[in-house]
């Protein structure tokens, strides 16, 4: 559906995307993910047609929107699209039914007023605020703000739905809920998605499938469980989610094993590792165990693979989970148990890491502080 | 319905083609106009200040340094550049320090009538300076000026106590009436300040006083040094004032000396001298513009404005109550006393000193005679087609320009940003002059539209600046969605952005408006028999001299000016 090649788009001197590439597959929910600054805005805003990129071409179907090699620039007006802006970007000015209206009215359709009635009409119904048609747009909440956005944006049946951030302006206990219900009415409404967040639970929950950005350039692309779970860099390992980067040295590529500061471990090893360059074990604190020895004078020889003798350091009682900092052999790693169990600081504990749940990657940013 | 038979939605075809975008003409349109109104004249003008005196360059153009060097050698130059600047400066100070005691008054205490105070200074504009230039003289002439005549007979002074015609005069009525703009830019100092400023000083244990002097002023001082220059360079280029009241004391200043060498009262124009006395002038007003820039850069730093509106606590007058009230209605009183007179002067088949038994003899026939006289009506029919076109051809450029310098950031655009600014570093009798030399060979010279062409050029800097905050609080993503939804720049621009900035687009257009009737530079160097406006008229009916007639079409206008201007302000003045 949507077909980005090797854009490039600067500002002055600054490159704030450098060369990116993806595809979308039509009906998709596409996620932009990454921290401000890495380039993901900018690209959503050059797939708008907002800014007008410096090299690399856009598709959308059929259609070239974008060709540096062509010279050629289609306009946001031109491109049929629709987007849900971070600011919402509801007119004050008019009704929610004028809101809603304009791309049927001013998009260059020419539309009867009674056929531009029943879209609208269709349009808030979808999303649950075909009471509030005939309201002045600024007494709307937050979330009614957001749907009439949204309404807005696919009333003209646009090949492409771009959303910015949406769900940024609201308060916590509502973005849980649009969320889902996000994702419920894109889906019922079959239209291809392209979502930008910097914030990795949106992102998990919301998409088909998600490209992580860091500084201009894709760092991993892939499914929500992809990206997650098998964590290309220590970026991507970093960004989504609390992890543990534990400095390594690799003994066997092959295998997985490596030597850490306090013994070895044998782990996955993510895709296109570079086995020359610096490395380190990435470990969520979700997957490792905490067990109470089974018997106080057994060796550390003695527990079996990826397992250690350790000590509880500290212990943050979260409510949904706990959080420990362990301690084994000098080196300190996060560990999270459920409420119902019981550790208690100073108290010695086997630490498992489970095999297939400690990933080797390159440590490409030096985050995990080796020398 | 926009379901088809099957239940799938029907999909929308598009009716229009792909047009081409009017943004790259309508740049390339401004960018030309303004180059052409601005640079066209001034060039004239510079290649006139070059060429032999008591010529026209465009019959015979001889290069010359001529008149530079008259102007550095004649005897009184330096004095007028003196006078120049003492005049610029004093009216400054005593202005901006009345508008400022005003302004904390209406801003910060409880002074009760705040709205009306706020309403009334928001409105002076509706009073043109030439106006209250002749109240003044009527007012305190030495002959027969009524607070003279009244002071003479109850104190049994003798001779005037006042005299208008003195620099010191023209000082403290130029300062008077720079009161009202000092106090909006003062206001709007103020209203912009985060008070939670001042309330964290008051949190650590200082005292209001302490606060005010170490926190408050310190803050404001940097607003308070742009406010002074940007007054100080406008009053650099004044005109009506002092050639109202100084020219008759034989007090000039660069602009009035302008003025005499291109429309001398007996002889032959020195387009020359006058051209390189303008030069000289609008290099002195491009040098403190220059400064200007430099000081705001540095006020940038001491950025409190955040574009919310503050309701800040406000103090209790209490004991002040009284003083605060009878500085604030003795300074209404000063102001409200000339346009008094001129009532009366009106209302009188020859002028008297105001007395109750001369309450017998009031006649509504100036009125009748004036409203009669053809030259006045066409002056009438002059002055309203000037104010609606300049005003209305100003907004539409303002709106476009602004858009342009906030909205699509090029180098194009900040030469269009530049460009539609410098007329405020251009002195308006230097440019009057250039006008008038400009359009001298060509038929369009003695039309009322070369007036129009020349506020246009000098009102443009107002409107652009004024649209360009507007534009920036308007979000760029409100425009965006409409760009999204299909629709045209142009449909954006009228169906978005119009309606959303409407407040801002009244206002700036009622200050056009107003100062495109008032102003006299323009229609008095500019004039021939068939272009003449109110104000122009009011000038020549007055030097006639038909005192009465003058006063009544001085009368006219301040009261049509004022029916639209008070009620919009007064909508607009929320406390």
């Amino acid at each position: 559906m949507l077909e980005v090649e090797e854009l490039v788009k600067s500002y002055g001197s600054v490159q704030a995307v450098k060369g990116v590439s993806f595809s979308v597959r039509t009906g998709d929910i596409f996620t932009l993910l990454g921290p401000s600054g890495c380039g993901k805005t900018t690209t959503l805003q050059c797939i708008a047609g907002l800014e007008t990129p410096n090299g690399g071409e856009i598709r959308m179907g059929d259609a070239v929107v974008y060709s540096a090699r062509r010279k050629l620039f289609v306009p946001a007006n031109k491109r049929r699209l629709g987007m849900v802006f971070q600011s919402y970007a509801i007119w004050p000015h008019m009704s929610v039914f004028d809101n809603v209206a304009f791309p049927l009215v001013h998009g260059g359709y020419s539309l009867p007023a009674a056929d531009v009635r029943a879209r609208v009409m269709e349009a808030l119904a979808a999303v649950k605020m075909d009471a509030f048609a005939d309201r002045p747009a600024p007494h709307l909440s937050g979330g009614q703000q957001q749907r009439v956005a949204l309404a807005r944006a696919v009333v003209h049946q646009p090949k492409l739905l771009l959303l910015d951030e949406p769900l940024s302006n609201l308060d916590a206990k509502l973005r849980d809920a649009m969320r889902v219900e996000l994702r419920q009415m894109i889906k019922a409404l079959g239209i291809t998605t392209i979502f930008v967040t910097h914030d990795q639970v949106e992102a998990l929950s919301m998409s088909d499938s998600i490209v992580l950005m860091e500084a201009g350039r894709i760092v991993q692309m892939g499914s929500p469980r992809d990206i997650y779970l098998a964590p290309q860099s220590s970026v991507t390992s970093d960004f989504m989610g609390r992890s543990n980067l534990i400095p390594a040295r690799l003994i066997d590529a092959e295998a997985g094993v490596v030597e850490t500061g306090f013994g070895r471990l044998t782990c996955k090893v993510s895709k296109g590792l570079d086995p020359s360059g610096a490395i380190c074990v990435a470990v969520r604190p979700a997957a490792i165990g905490l067990e109470r020895p089974a018997d106080a004078g057994a060796s550390a020889a003695d527990l079996g693979e990826n397992r250690f003798l350790g000590r509880i350091r500290e212990v943050t009682f979260l409510g949904d989970v706990v959080e420990a900092l362990v301690e084994i052999d000098g080196v300190a790693l996060r560990a999270s148990f459920s409420p119902y169990e019981d550790h208690a600081v100073d108290e010695e504990v086997v630490v498992d890491f489970g095999r297939g749940r400690c990933v080797v990657v390159n440590d490409d940013k030096n985050l995990s502080g080796a020398a | 319905m926009a379901e088809a038979a099957d239940g799938a939605p029907t999909p929308l075809q598009a009716s229009r083609g792909a047009g081409r975008s009017m943004k790259k003409p309508t740049l390339i349109f401004l960018l030309g106009l303004l180059g052409a109104l601005i640079l066209g004249p001034l060039a004239v003008l510079l290649i006139t200040s070059f060429s032999s005196p008591e010529t026209l360059f465009y019959r015979e153009f001889t290069f010359t340094f001529q008149n530079y060097l008259d102007v550095a050698t004649r005897p009184g130059t330096a004095k007028l550049i003196w006078n120049t600047f003492y005049y610029a400066a004093a009216s400054v100070v005593l202005g901006v320090s009345i508008a400022f005691v005003l302004s904390m008054l209406t801003e910060r205490t409880d002074m009760p009538a705040r709205r009306l105070i706020r309403t009334l200074m928001f409105s002076w504009m509706a009073v043109p300076p030439l106006v209250f230039g002749y109240g003044w003289i009527l007012l305190i002439n030495p002959g027969n000026g009524a607070l003279n005549v009244f002071l003479r007979n109850l104190f049994g002074f003798e001779g005037a106590p006042f005299s208008p015609y003195s620099m010191t005069a023209l000082i403290v009525i130029s300062s008077l009436s720079l009161v009202p703009t000092s106090y909006v830019m003062i206001s709007g100092l103020l209203r912009n300040m985060d008070p939670s400023l001042e309330d964290a000083g008051f949190v650590m244990g200082a005292g209001r006083l302490r606060v005010f002097r170490t926190v408050t002023l310190p803050i404001l001082t940097p607003g308070f040094l742009s406010v002074g220059m940007f007054l100080f360079i406008n009053m650099v280029q004044t005109f009506d004032l002092p050639l109202v009241l100084g020219a008759s004391a034989g007090v000039h200043v660069l602009s009035t000396r302008i003025y005499l060498l291109a429309s001398p009262e007996v002889g032959l124009p020195n387009y020359g001298l006058a051209g390189a006395f303008g030069v000289f002038l609008l290099v002195v007003a491009l040098l403190l513009m220059v400064y200007y820039f430099h000081v705001t850069r540095l006020s940038e730093r001491f950025r409190v404005v955040t574009g919310r509106g503050f309701r800040p606590k406000r103090l209790t007058l209490g004991v002040w109550r009284l003083p605060a009230l009878l500085f604030t209605g003795g300074y209404f009183a000063v102001m409200t006393l000339p346009l008094l007179i001129l009532l009366w002067s009106s209302l009188l088949p020859f002028y008297k000193v105001p007395s109750l038994d001369e309450l017998a003899n009031l006649t509504v026939g100036a009125y009748g005679r004036i409203l009669g006289d053809p030259t006045i009506m066409r002056a009438i029919g002059n002055t309203v087609l000037m104010v609606l076109v300049s005003s209305v051809v100003v907004m539409v450029l303002s709106c476009l320009i602004s858009w342009f310098s906030v909205r699509a950031q090029s180098a194009a655009t900040r030469a269009l940003d530049v460009m539609a600014f410098a007329p405020i570093a251009i002195p308006p009798v230097v440019m009057a002059i250039a006008m008038l030399l400009f359009f001298l060979p060509t038929p369009l010279y003695g039309l009322i539209w070369v007036i129009v062409i020349g506020h246009i050029t000098m009102f443009i800097a107002f409107g652009a600046r004024t649209m360009n905050g507007a534009f920036i609080q308007i979000h760029k993503e409100l425009e965006d969605a409409a760009e999204i939804s299909g629709a045209s720049w142009g449909t954006s621009l009228r169906r978005v952005v119009a309606p959303l900035v409407w407040p801002h687009i009244v206002n700036a257009w009622l200050w056009v408006a107003a100062h495109s009737a008032r102003d006299l530079t323009f229609p008095l160097i500019l004039l021939t028999s068939s272009n003449v406006v109110v104000a122009s008229k009011i000038y020549m009916t007055w030097g006639y001299p038909d005192l009465p007639g003058a006063a009544a079409l001085s009368m006219l206008m301040v009261g049509a000016l004022m029916a639209v201007v008070i009620p919009i302000q007064y909508f607009r003045a929320d406390d």
